[in-house]
């Protein structure tokens, strides 16, 4: 809608109003002034000065029209759960008082309403234990009523999380990247998840505070260590390392030191630090030159002809696949 | 491994003594690609996004990863080829980008980095005359208007001299003798806003006597664009429109038969080629696992190396995505379904420009991360003091999706996101005060355009009237310590360069308030607790939204307490919104987008719009985000816009007080 039609649509109000009788004249006529501003300040696109003007007439006379301009200018600057709202608000109150809203508004809120709806994203969040706390950018969710399991993001006041107690549920929210989802729950980390949504989006959500990974954060005494977990190179020490809680096995192995292994059962959440402290390797007996001097006549015959045959095959050098765990073939 | 050491004994035996031998087989051709960054993480990357092709250009893999902490970096990965025979060339692209950073898959285009060149108004009339363009009919063309008035017309002799801005012209050719209509159909800024036109006709455009037919306002109360209708013979005319505003101005005219005004003219024919989806394509297996986004150019910092897999040998390679190449996306073009024109691409080097893609740098050792070094000067405690805050240098990412929609100009949009880097500088701790202006004032400083500058508003402060609104007074009005308002944008830049620096860059204004270096950017100068009336001087225009004065407070109010920004800058919040250096456009225009990343900001000497930046008494609370953006006229002397300043060194002349 263009601001010109939107203008339209707000002076008539002013005819609208006029004709028809009202319980406190004097109310209405200082809900007038605010409104008035309002309807110069859509004009000149100034969107959030608008709905404070209109917020204001509202404050001081409640009337459809001034609830459905509220709900424009919410539109107008992405509050789209929001707009949503107040559009319903409108309309509801638009069926109890036929009178203050012409069909041609009722249709544009009724037609903005499922533009918004179309836009909104929904989240599909399935939530382990069902009592953790949710938010979705700092504020809690509000229950869509008449609709068992569904909510809306984005209408209440920024303020704490809250328990719902349901297992899985549906959020609709407003579509922009970067939204942010908390749940907290006492004697767990807070996990934070962050999607970008499109409009129209439905994405899955599933977060179980039982098992938040664990972090384990690996130093070496020595340079160019390499950091095996469960026998996958993740990178040189000093490396921080997420896994989910369990058993785990690590490895710091450097060229001429003896390798460091650290079995270990990781707890959900839980912050290790492991100082891998490396060992010059020994030299063993075997070099000793008077070893071989004393055993060269009695193992040189069928002792290296036996060697030769039941030796393991010599292996090849595994290509590395760095800090990142990812080896890619070029053929 | 002291049993591998033995076994290694006694085959050396073995081998002295002659038996046969036989040693492990050499490694694959593989190497360990290691990537770092010099911006600061997560604040301009978080992401790694690494594509891989074969030296056929063949699209063969793509991840991205999240690097979000600094102990993240330097990232690797492996790359090896099973082929022993010979080397094997694999191209490696590497990107990152900060979250947010990415747009909508397009496809390989070969974009060429647009050239900007500011516009270049006529200095009179005759060069007015002789840059004139051919206007067909039903043809809309939008001319920039400068701000000196070079022409007129009988329709503007009525308005001074002081209230008029520039003139554009184009020719039309009439073919037969009928009633013609000629229009200012559209201006920007929008004329709800104030903008007004003047059209005029004249058969020799150099010559006012040969005017024929003029119009100022379609309507007086409601459009003073402008419309003429008039009866013409077959001949070439000159069409122009004056300025009846002092501002600068995009004026779009049309022109048709008057019969014909409303056929709408054919739209143009559609391309020829169906509409098909982007390419290159990732096909694997038969699949295609193309990603649907990519990282967004203007955030991204992108790199394209050869790698050599050598057979026999495991190398380490070290690539660098620096700041440098901020702002230097690579240039590529795709060369069928699934591939690349590898020999086509230009790529950054190392900030040394761009070239055909490089090999990788060998590594013998793995430096550590050089994350967040780029830019970084930093400043001292002493380089502080009560009148500047110095300010670290180092990149970020300006715009946000939250913003985006406020303004319809379309010029205050936020999005796309863009990446810029700043060199340290310094800014004002406070918005300008009258007591700042008085003290420059007496010190030598002179207003040039009195229709520019604080009006003397010798009573008290009301903000219901322009004059009674400003907190200036030529004589002290007890309001030495209130944000100096009511000022258009050439004066109070003038006022910059008295103290020896400029009007702030909008990357320096949300570059401070969203915390400079800090790790990450914050959602509003103060932190992350909403923007309320209780941490500043903002949305005081209906009460009881927010109680208190309706208008600016003294910079050092106690409701202003709570509006202190990182490293101590104060007020970028609320109480009056701040004028920038920069021209309203979007962050893709080429104004943005032809320039290097640093130090970057719209450079246009005469735009519909300036951007104002921050929060103020007036508007409501959202303004104070801050990615918020505000078209502003610059011409405008608005109760609830002020300005500060920012130095490239600490500036010489001083003040006192706030």
């Amino acid at each position: 809608m263009s601001p010109r039609r939107i203008a339209i649509a707000v002076g008539m109000f002013l005819l609208f109003v006029g004709s028809f009788a009202w319980a406190d004249e004097s109310a209405l006529e200082r809900a007038r002034i605010p409104f008035r501003e309002g309807a110069k300040l859509v004009e000149a696109a100034e969107w959030d000065s608008a709905l404070a003007a209109f917020e204001r007439s509202r404050a001081i006379s409640e009337h459809s029209l001034t609830v459905y301009n509220i709900g424009v200018c919410q539109r107008f600057i992405g509050r789209q759960t929001l707009a949503r709202e107040t559009l319903r608000l409108a309309l509801a109150r638009a069926k109890e008082h036929p009178d203050e809203m012409p069909a041609l508004y009722v249709e544009q809120a009724e037609t903005y309403i499922r533009e918004i709806e179309g836009r909104l994203a929904r989240l599909q969040i399935t939530l382990t234990p069902p009592d953790a706390k949710i938010a979705i950018e700092g504020r809690p969710l509000v229950a869509v009523s008449g609709v068992t399991g569904q909510f809306v993001a984005g209408i209440a006041p920024a303020g704490e999380a809250r328990s719902l107690g349901l297992a899985k549920l549906e959020v609709l929210v407003d579509p922009r990247p970067g939204t942010v989802v908390t749940f907290s729950l006492d004697g767990y980390d807070t996990i934070e998840v962050k999607r970008d949504l499109k409009p129209g989006a439905r994405e899955d959500v599933t977060v179980s505070m039982s098992e938040q990974p664990a972090q384990m954060r690996i130093a070496a005494n020595v340079k160019e260590a390499i950091v095996r977990v469960d026998g996958v190179d993740v990178g040189m020490a000093p490396v921080a390392i997420t896994r989910p809680p369990g058993p785990r096995l690590v490895t710091v192995i450097r060229e001429g030191y003896v390798p460091y292994e650290a079995k270990l059962t990781l707890k959900p959440g839980q912050d290790v630090p492991i100082d891998a402290r490396l060992a010059v390797e020994g030299v063993p007996i075997t070099k000793k030159w008077w070893f071989w001097a004393g055993a060269a006549v009695i193992v040189a015959g069928v002792g290296i002809g036996t060697y030769f045959l039941v030796r393991p095959e010599p292996e090849r050098p595994d290509p590395q696949r760095g800090g990142l765990g990812w080896l890619v073939e070029a053929n | 491994m002291a049993r591998r050491s033995e076994l290694a004994a006694l085959v050396a035996f073995g081998c002295a003594l002659g038996a046969a031998c036989n040693d492990a087989p050499p490694p694959l051709a593989s190497a360990l690609v290691v990537v770092d960054t010099d911006l600061p993480v997560p604040k301009a990357a978080s992401h790694l996004r690494v594509d891989v092709y074969g030296a056929d250009g063949r699209w063969r893999e793509s991840r991205q990863f999240p690097r979000v902490r600094p102990d993240e970096w330097p990232a690797s990965f492996g790359l090896v080829s099973p082929d022993e025979s010979k080397p094997t060339d694999v191209i490696v692209r590497l990107r990152v980008y900060p979250e947010g950073g990415t747009r909508d898959y397009r496809g390989e285009r070969a974009e060429v980095r647009p050239t900007y060149a500011q516009v270049r108004f006529p200095a009179n009339e005759a060069e007015l005359c002789a840059a004139a363009e051919d206007l067909p009919p039903q043809e809309e063309r939008t001319l920039r208007r400068g701000l000196v008035p070079i022409s007129t017309d009988r329709c503007q002799l009525s308005i001074p001299v002081s209230g008029r801005a520039g003139s554009v012209a184009v020719r039309v050719t009439i073919p037969t003798r009928d009633k013609y209509r000629f229009e200012v159909v559209r201006t920007m800024p929008l004329f709800e806003i104030g903008i007004d036109t003047t059209l005029a006709l004249r058969r020799n455009c150099t010559d006012s006597a040969t005017e024929i037919a003029c119009h100022d306002n379609i309507n007086e109360e409601s459009n003073w664009l402008s419309s003429l209708v008039v009866d013409l013979d077959p001949g070439t005319y000159t069409l122009l429109s004056n300025g009846n505003s002092r501002d600068a101005a995009e004026v779009t005219i049309r022109w048709s038969k008057a019969s014909e005004w409303d056929a709408v003219p054919p739209p143009p024919a559609p391309p020829v080629t169906a509409a098909r989806e982007p390419t290159p394509r990732l096909l694997v297996g038969g699949a295609d696992l193309t990603p649907v986004d990519e990282p967004s150019p203007s955030a991204t910092v992108e790199r394209f190396v050869r790698v050599r897999l050598e057979p026999g040998v495991q190398a380490t390679k070290r690539v660098l995505l620096g700041g440098k190449c901020l702002g230097t996306p690579a240039r590529v073009s795709s060369a069928g379904t699934d591939r690349i024109d590898v020999a086509s691409v230009q790529t950054c080097i190392d900030g040394d420009g761009t070239g055909p893609i490089p090999d990788a740098e060998p590594a013998s050792t793995i430096p550590p991360s050089v994350v967040g070094t780029y830019l970084a000067d930093a400043c001292a405690e002493e380089d502080s003091d009560d009148n500047v805050v110095c300010v670290p240098g180092g990149a970020f990412v300006m715009g946000g999706p939250e913003m985006d929609n406020l303004d319809l100009s379309g010029r205050g949009k936020t999005l796309p996101v863009r990446s810029v880097a700043l060199s340290r500088f310094w800014i004002d701790r406070r918005e300008v005060t009258v007591g700042r202006y008085r003290q420059a004032i007496a010190a030598g400083f002179r207003v040039k355009n009195a229709a520019d500058a604080p009006v003397d508003n010798a009573g008290p402060l009301d903000t219901n009237g322009l004059r009674t609104g400003t907190t200036y007074s030529a004589k002290p009005m007890n309001r030495e310590r209130y944000p100096l308002n009511s000022i258009g944008w050439q004066t109070a830049r003038e006022v910059c360069m008295f103290f020896g620096g400029d009007l702030q860059t909008e990357a320096q204004w949300e570059y401070v308030a969203g915390g400079a270096d800090a790790p990450n950017k914050r959602t509003y100068p103060w932190g992350e607790a909403e923007s309320t009336c209780e941490v500043t001087v903002i949305d005081r225009v209906f009460a009881p939204v927010c109680k208190g004065f309706r208008g600016p407070e003294p910079v050092d109010a106690a409701a202003m307490a709570a509006d202190v920004g990182a490293l101590g800058v104060l007020g970028l919040g609320g109480n009056l919104r701040e004028f920038t250096r920069d021209a309203a456009n979007a962050f893709d225009h080429p104004c943005w987008t032809a320039q290097s990343a640093v130090d970057a900001w719209c450079d246009d000497p005469a735009p519909a719009y300036r951007i104002a930046r921050g929060g103020s008494w007036k508007g409501a609370f959202v303004f104070a985000r801050v990615s918020a953006r505000w078209p502003t006229l610059p011409s405008t002397r608005s109760t609830d816009v002020g300005f500060r300043c920012t130095y490239p060194r600490p500036p010489e002349r001083r003040w006192t007080g706030p």
